[in-house]
């Protein structure tokens, strides 16, 4: 953004600063709010003026239905179920895939061992698996928190070990010369710079969790959102679904938004133009 | 013009008839070819010579970064066979670690001694302050120009106490103003720490305002080629030492020997 703007801009520590005022704030609150609205009058008139209720359902019955939500214990036992399986799920895969990944980029040739067999395992259509684990693993927590390790595994593997090779060698030297052991410069050299390509794996991993966590209670649960949701749409009951949807995706965003602080905060020594995300 | 009589001290670093060769393509590439050099304790050395005569090699086999094909390196009695920790290696590029400070970065030698956080303090203060960082002393790196961030650099080699500094061209991308203040404060912490330097550079004024002895490697044939010492006062300022009469001798006298080695170049290049 603040490169295609600058045409007028000049140049402040390194950084260009854009001649246009940017948005922030309130003001960046309001613009916000008025997108919203303009979506939820599009939906609305799209739904009316073609007759879509049944695909579309209308914003003010699927406010309704979370109305409705926010006094049904039903719902809180079904919204909890999914996000303790979500947790899990992230919580395992995130950790295996970033030891794996971590180990893949430091012992190179493990790295080139493995990296075949990864790429064909990532391959693997993940949502055919889900009646397999649920056959194998049954309807509750751990056939979800597995079908969610098989995605997200693989996201932070890939980006670990990306974040390990990317590391700069003259750091590493740096770092040895003045004496550091090797778990130091794990320590202080890989373990910041790898954050770089952990905060983007990690906000990826999140949106994962949650599909993930939604395709097992699709295929095999007696609780959870996902299964709320198949059980609305087999009542035809659009307007169920859109509710539970947007219970899900408003889960997914305020976690992701609460990593973007955290991450804005441990990266505050990068030059924001630098950011991979 | 060296010489090494019975009774003289051992020499800090002491290298004898080092080869290096780099395989490119079927064969080899000869980057040196039989060095010997001596460095003793306390001595300022500075190696100059044509880009590609094997000056960083050099300075890498001593740091125990780059294996050398025959030969041997010594430090005191010990020799050379793996990477130097205790000796400071400073390069052009002042490759500081982008998520700390300038503080930070200065510090990082010591807490890797984990040294007390007092004595780390009142050490990364007054480095701080002899390098003119005060200012930008919780800045990141990459809020700093590169004559700031070569100044974090030099302080961050500086903290961690060695009896030897290793220099690849430290002050090469800074500005003449910069480069003149770096330059005292290094000769003034050597003369108050008693350290030994072995300064690369491609500057012939630059080697002979700081250093007690020059030496010449040859272009291409990885050799070196004379060695001068310079006997110029001490303690000197580089800035004002360049009018001393004896300085121009100096620059004449080795000007004429390197800059036949810069014709080879030339030579070399055109081929």
């Amino acid at each position: 953004m603040s490169v295609i703007q600058s045409s007028k801009g000049f140049e402040e520590n390194g950084q260009v600063r854009s001649g246009y005022r940017q948005l922030s704030g309130w003001r960046l609150l309001v613009v916000r709010l008025m997108v919203l609205v303009g979506l939820l009058v599009v939906w609305d008139l799209s739904s009316r003026l073609f007759d879509l209720q049944l695909l579309l359902s209308r914003p003010a019955l699927v406010g309704e239905r979370l109305v409705e939500f926010s006094t049904d214990p039903d719902f809180y036992h079904d919204a909890r179920v999914t996000l303790v399986q979500t947790a899990i799920g992230f919580l395992a895969g995130s950790m295996s895939g970033l030891i794996v990944g971590a180990l893949m980029g430091i012992f190179s040739n493990f790295g080139r061992v493995l990296n075949p067999f990864l790429d064909f395992a990532n391959s693997v259509p993940r949502v055919a698996l889900a009646p397999l684990f649920v056959f194998a693993l049954g309807f509750g927590t751990a056939s979800k928190v597995a079908i969610i390790v098989t995605i997200v595994f693989f996201v932070m593997a890939t980006y670990a070990e990306a974040g390990v090779r990317n590391v700069d060698n003259n750091l590493i030297l740096v770092s040895r010369t003045l004496g550091a052991s090797r778990s130091q410069v794990f320590r202080t050299v890989l373990a910041p710079s790898m954050l770089v390509w952990l905060f983007p794996a990690i906000r990826l991993s999140v949106a994962y969790s949650f599909l993930g966590v939604v395709i097992g209670e699709f295929v095999g649960a007696n609780a959870g959102l996902g299964f709320y949701i198949l059980r609305a749409a087999n009542l035809l009951d659009t307007a169920g679904v859109l509710a539970a949807i947007v219970v899900i995706s408003v889960f997914s965003v305020c976690i992701i938004a609460l990593l973007g602080r955290l991450e804005a905060r441990v990266l505050r020594w990068q030059p924001s133009s630098v950011r991979i995300s | 013009m060296n010489e090494v009589t019975e009774n003289s001290p051992p020499p800090l670093v002491s290298c004898r008839d080092v080869v290096v060769e780099f395989p490119r393509g079927g064969s080899s590439v000869t980057v040196l070819d039989g060095v010997s050099l001596d460095i003793q304790h306390g001595e300022f050395v500075c190696l100059v010579g044509p880009s590609g005569c094997g000056k960083s090699t050099l300075l890498n086999v001593i740091a125990g970064i780059q294996a050398r094909s025959s030969g041997s390196v010594a430090i005191g009695e010990e020799a050379v066979t793996g990477l130097r920790t205790d000796l400071g290696y400073m390069r052009q590029q002042a490759s500081l670690f982008p998520w700390r400070t300038v503080r930070q970065n200065v510090a990082y030698g010591l807490e890797l001694e984990r040294r007390p956080d007092e004595e780390v303090k009142a050490i990364v203060n007054s480095l701080i302050e002899r390098v003119g960082l005060s200012e930008s002393a919780d800045q990141y790196p990459h809020q700093l120009s590169g004559g700031m961030q070569q100044r974090t650099s030099l302080a961050r080699t500086l903290a961690v106490e060695r009896k030897m500094l290793l220099m690849d061209e430290p002050f090469a991308a800074l500005d003449a103003q910069t480069r003149a203040i770096l330059e005292k404060d290094l000769l003034q912490l050597r003369d108050e720490r008693g350290i030994s330097v072995l300064f690369v550079t491609h500057d012939l004024a630059e080697a002979i305002a700081l250093g007690d002895r020059v030496v010449v490697l040859a272009h291409g044939s990885g050799r070196i080629r004379g060695e001068f010492e310079i006997d110029l006062p001490h303690p000197r300022d580089p800035m004002d030492i360049r009018v001393n009469p004896r300085f121009n001798d100096l620059y004449q006298e080795i000007w004429a020997l390197l800059r036949q080695e810069y014709s080879r170049t030339s030579e070399a290049g055109g081929s």
